[in-house]
């Protein structure tokens, strides 16, 4: 289990993060996102034993992270600007690791190079972006840790190698104890792999829940109320997190369970009310929106 | 995994990280060592061939150029070589994507730094050791290489091994407090000039603006290893001692004080690299609290270096002034464009550039208004030991070699007498020398501030009290407290206070005095074995036996122990004599030097009886045709063949090394060149001379003379400091 305990962390007078308690179990995909700036790689930073913590702790089963080898065996570290040793083979690289990581399977990254049709022997640098990204994620997959930090590596991956790392780090799940942690913004990947979620916004954490959890908590529903009586009466028994109309249709974003909102919508009789599924984009979107960080005072 | 291998392997792998260093490095020792080897050892041997130089001669000049493996060819590489490995090295530290690889993996920071560092000492250890084998090997097929010199050899090459590390951990200290490869240059430039430029800043000051600061405050040897490129050079002269002198214990001296640094360093920087923040990648300066220090000592020095050399060129305060603040300014802008690599930023942290100014005020209002009074500080005379003095004022340009006075050549040295008599005067009784410093003292705190702001120095300051009559000779002085401390102090005696002028003369008559200035008076017959000196029939070398020595020396004692302040002062010497030792003097120096007085009775003597030429003018009569040249734009000349003229001309004349041993006696004097033909020699011998009586000389030669200076006598100044001048040449008898 990974957990943080009133992280801090602070670069000359801009402060990265503040205050962050998160945890971390073992076997689920934890997807971490956050608006730009959040502190999202100076968490996994941290996480990864780079950075150390102005205050607070960061530890892995009880133990402090930074500066201790035998914790960070347990984890590797894709960042999302990767470096590789300057004029190096991916062989080269997997030879390297294989001397720090005692579980490092060669076998295994042979294996994996040929499933992604890279070539072991070729320069690294003369790969593509996405061909690097994806050299990382092999090396980081072969190293056999428990846990892996990818830092934005899905960004730079086509649809195809998405599906490929996605069943990749399925596979790894199902037969071996591998907890993948990925920081992303493309949140419409995240929602088919993740578990669980934590959202970060100016270096605080707004949620941690697990995703079914995060959606099942919040509703998208489009209704037309009778009057305004009853909508207001209505309004005043929903948590409203957001509210859009166009004349009579309003679109609210709401917070609670199916049963809870039906129950209470029903009691006003609206003249029409559909609810709709939130896409983890949306309930993004609308939790930030909470805090501030809106699409309306960005566009307008 | 154990510990060790994993040691070993990240070895390995960061061997594989540093192909291109490693080539660089074989390559540089090879052409350093082997090449540049192959190419002395054919131009001896050519030189060899032609009967120009002598075997001896090349056997020393291969061990100090290749064979002692710290060659100035070797010197640069070391420097060069391990700067470039130290920088490639560490260079993760100046990447953030590196820094993150490095950061990320299990291990641990100080263990990443050990392998960098035994890797980059290895891959110039192995190139180096090899290529020195070959040279060595080289040597020693040629004959230039004796095996006695073999355990010298090894001992330089361990030398300039730890001079390496030194270097290279210096380096590695200076990327690792920066974080861009550029700033760490520039850190590394810092270290090996910050120690000796704060030394000669401070001195410097003492000698501008302090009258009773002495220069002997400084002859302390210290100077020598305030940066690492002044320790290699201490080594580099240690080790070459090897050959010339044998092993000494102080050799190891500075090659100690070099490892003890490596280690110093070393540990230093290990600590760091585990505090260092990975944030710190791509930025100026690593730890954000050093940057103020390092911006504060930075201006200061600069400052006060700007302020002296407006001083300088202006000669003028306000110009002191003047760049005292730009330097502030000018570094404190430069240093914060370079902190954030952002020219807006030259005139952030202003807090900083106040500090660097109060710092800068406080220190040059310490100089100017002397606080402290150092310039008019005297002990009480009930703590002093002992008191050695040294002036201007009656002393010649004596030298002699003192052997237990090692120079960072490791060699007995020549000394001056004035650095003889403030190692080995030691008077006790203090009655004389007390009224002179207490009135150099009461001088110096009247007129200090005067001088300074006033832009005028102390002698421009006696120049202006010579018109009111008063005379001032340096006075140094050495005091021996009784807790052990020596204290060194300027003053200015003034001559013309009779009651001063009698202390002085009451000092050099004492039997302390003579003994603690007149090395010879402590020196055995075994020093030397011939005496030399030079007249106008050429140089000669006159071998004593030790029977003779011993008389020498003491006709010599007798002679000085009688001499008196009136006498010295009332004299011109007749000739300088060189001792010199043919037996012992491994580097051919003379021992010593020594002037003949007419009143040297006892002396005078000896070389009589010895057949010792005594008058620099033995020979004039056997000189045929006088000439005498005037060199400028245009070129005049005047000749003489009549004897009586060239006998007037050698009569008012003197050569430079005798008229200069003491001022006070001086006449009017002009410089001059004479050129010497007697019988049987074939070159020229010239001797400086000056014309000490202009009136005496034939007035034909006063004609030419105006002639040759017409323009520059209608010059005032000129007129008033030299009205007249010639050049003499003396050839051939014929």
């Amino acid at each position: 289990m990974i957990k943080a305990q009133n992280l801090s962390k602070s670069f000359d007078n801009i402060v990265a993060i503040k205050g962050l308690d998160l945890t971390i179990e073992d076997g689920q995909v934890f997807g971490l996102i956050g608006t730009n700036g959040a502190g999202k790689s100076t968490f996994l930073r941290m996480a990864a034993g780079i950075l150390k913590p102005d205050k607070g702790s960061i530890t892995i089963d009880g133990k402090e992270i930074f500066e201790n080898p035998e914790v960070k065996e347990d984890f590797f570290y894709i960042s999302d600007d990767t470096a590789f040793f300057a004029n190096t083979t991916p062989a080269e690289m997997a030879t390297f690791y294989q001397k720090i990581y005692k579980n490092f399977s060669m076998q295994r990254f042979d294996e994996l190079m040929g499933r992604f049709e890279l070539e072991k022997n070729r320069k690294i640098s003369t790969f593509s972006k996405g061909m690097k990204k994806q050299l990382s994620v092999i090396l980081g997959v072969s190293a056999l840790t428990r846990y892996l930090f990818c830092d934005e590596t899905f960004d730079g991956l086509d649809p195809v190698m998405r599906q490929a790392v996605k069943s990749l780090f399925a596979g790894d799940m199902a037969t071996r104890k591998f907890t993948p942690i990925i920081a992303s913004h493309n949140l419409r990947e995240l929602e088919d792999i993740c578990d669980n979620v934590g959202l970060l916004h100016k270096g605080g954490i707004i949620l941690s829940k697990n995703l079914d959890d995060a959606k099942a908590d919040v509703h998208k529903l489009q209704c037309v109320f009778r009057d305004d009586e009853s909508k207001e009466s209505a309004m005043k028994q929903l948590c409203v997190i957001t509210e859009e109309n166009r004349g009579k249709l309003f679109t609210l974003t709401v917070r609670g369970t199916e049963e809870e909102i039906e129950e209470i919508m029903r009691a006003e009789s609206p003249i029409y009310m559909e609810m709709l599924p939130l896409s983890l984009e949306e309930i993004f979107i609308s939790e930030t929106g909470v805090k501030g960080y809106d699409i309306k005072k960005i566009i307008c | 995994m154990t510990s060790k291998r994993l040691f070993v392997d990240l070895c390995s792998e960061n061997r594989k990280r540093r192909l291109w260093p490693i080539a660089l490095t074989i390559a540089g020792n090879f052409f350093a060592q082997i090449v540049f080897a192959m190419l002395i050892c054919s131009s001896y041997e050519s030189r060899l061939a032609l009967q120009r130089t002598t075997i001896a001669d090349v056997i020393d000049a291969f061990y100090k150029n290749a064979a002692s493996g710290a060659g100035i060819t070797v010197l640069l590489i070391v420097i060069g070589l391990s700067f470039i490995n130290a920088i490639q090295g560490m260079s993760y530290l100046f990447d953030s994507r590196s820094t993150d690889l490095y950061g990320s993996l299990p291990v641990k920071r100080e263990k990443l730094f050990d392998v960098a560092s035994l890797n980059g000492i290895i891959i110039f250890v192995i190139p180096y050791v090899i290529c020195h084998f070959f040279v060595i090997m080289l040597g020693v097929t040629k004959g230039f290489v004796p095996v006695s010199t073999i355990p010298a050899i090894l001992l330089s090459g361990i030398s300039t091994l730890i001079c390496y590390c030194m270097c290279y951990f210096t380096c590695t200290l200076a990327a690792v407090l920066t974080g861009h490869v550029v700033i760490a240059a520039l850190a590394a430039g810092t270290f090996a000039t910050v120690g000796p430029a704060i030394y000669f800043a401070f001195h410097t000051y003492m000698e501008e603006f302090f009258f009773s600061y002495s220069s002997f405050e400084h002859d302390i040897g210290v100077d020598g290893y305030l940066s690492p490129i002044l320790i290699i050079v201490r080594v580099v002269n240690a080790m070459n001692e090897l050959r010339f002198s044998g092993f000494e214990i102080i050799q190891l001296v500075p090659v100690l004080v070099a490892l003890v640094l490596t280690v110093v360093l070393y540990f230093a920087t290990r600590f760091l690299i585990k505090k260092r923040p990975s944030e710190a990648a791509g930025k100026a300066i690593s730890f954000r609290k050093t940057k103020p220090f390092i911006k504060c000592i930075i201006s200061v020095v600069i400052s006060l270096y700007s302020g002296l050399m407006f001083w300088e060129l202006s000669n003028k305060f306000v110009g002191f002034i003047f760049g005292l603040v730009c330097g502030l300014i000018i570094t404190h802008a430069v240093i914060e464009t370079i902190f954030e690599f952002d020219f807006k930023a030259c005139l952030s942290n202003i807090d900083t550039l106040l500090i660097s100014t109060g710092i800068v005020a406080i220190i040059v209002s310490i100089f100017i208004f002397d606080p402290f009074k150092y310039d008019s500080w005297l002990p009480r005379t009930d703590r002093v030991a002992s008191v050695g003095v040294s002036s201007t004022y009656g002393v010649g340009h004596l030298w002699v070699t003192d052997k237990e006075q090692m120079t960072f050549d490791v060699y007995p040295t020549q000394v001056f007498a004035d650095s003889y008599q403030f190692k080995n005067m030691k008077m006790t009784d203090m009655s004389k020398v007390e009224p002179i410093t207490i009135d150099g003292a009461k001088w110096a705190k009247e007129n200090r501030l005067k001088s300074i702001l006033r832009d005028k120095d102390y002698y421009e300051l006696i120049d202006d009290e010579a018109e009111e009559e008063q005379k001032r000779y340096t006075f140094e002085v050495r005091w021996d407290l009784k807790s052990g401390k020596s204290i060194y102090r300027r003053f200015f005696m003034n001559v013309a206070d009779e009651e001063i002028a009698a202390d002085y003369d009451a000092i050099y008559n004492s039997e302390e005095f003579k003994y603690g200035t007149y090395g010879l008076l402590n020196a055995s017959a075994n020093d030397f074995t011939s005496v030399k000196c030079t007249d106008l029939d050429g140089e000669h070398t006159y071998q004593l036996s030790e029977e003779q020595r011993k008389e020498f020396l003491e006709a010599y004692k007798k002679d000085i122990l009688a001499q008196t302040a009136d006498e010295i002062r009332g004299q011109m010497p007749t000739m300088e004599l060189f001792l010199h030792d043919d037996i012992n003097n491994k580097r051919g120096e003379d021992f010593a030097n020594l002037f003949v007085y007419p009143s040297y009775k006892n002396l005078n003597q000896f070389l009589e009886t010895n057949g010792v030429s005594s008058v620099w003018s033995n020979g004039g009569d056997t000189i045929g045709t006088l000439e005498v040249w005037f060199y400028g734009e245009e070129d005049f000349s005047w000749e003489t063949a009549d004897k009586d003229e060239i006998k007037t001309v050698l009569e008012n004349s003197e050569p430079s090394n005798l008229y200069n041993t003491f001022y006070l006696n001086k006449k009017d004097s002009y410089g001059g060149y004479f050129y010497a033909h007697g019988p049987g020699k074939t070159g020229y011998d010239p001797i400086y001379i000056n014309v000490s009586d202009v009136e005496e000389l034939p007035q034909s030669l006063r004609d030419v003379m105006h002639e040759a200076y017409k323009e520059s006598i209608e010059n005032e100044a000129f007129y008033e400091v030299n009205p007249e001048a010639g050049w003499v040449s003396l050839v051939s008898n014929k």
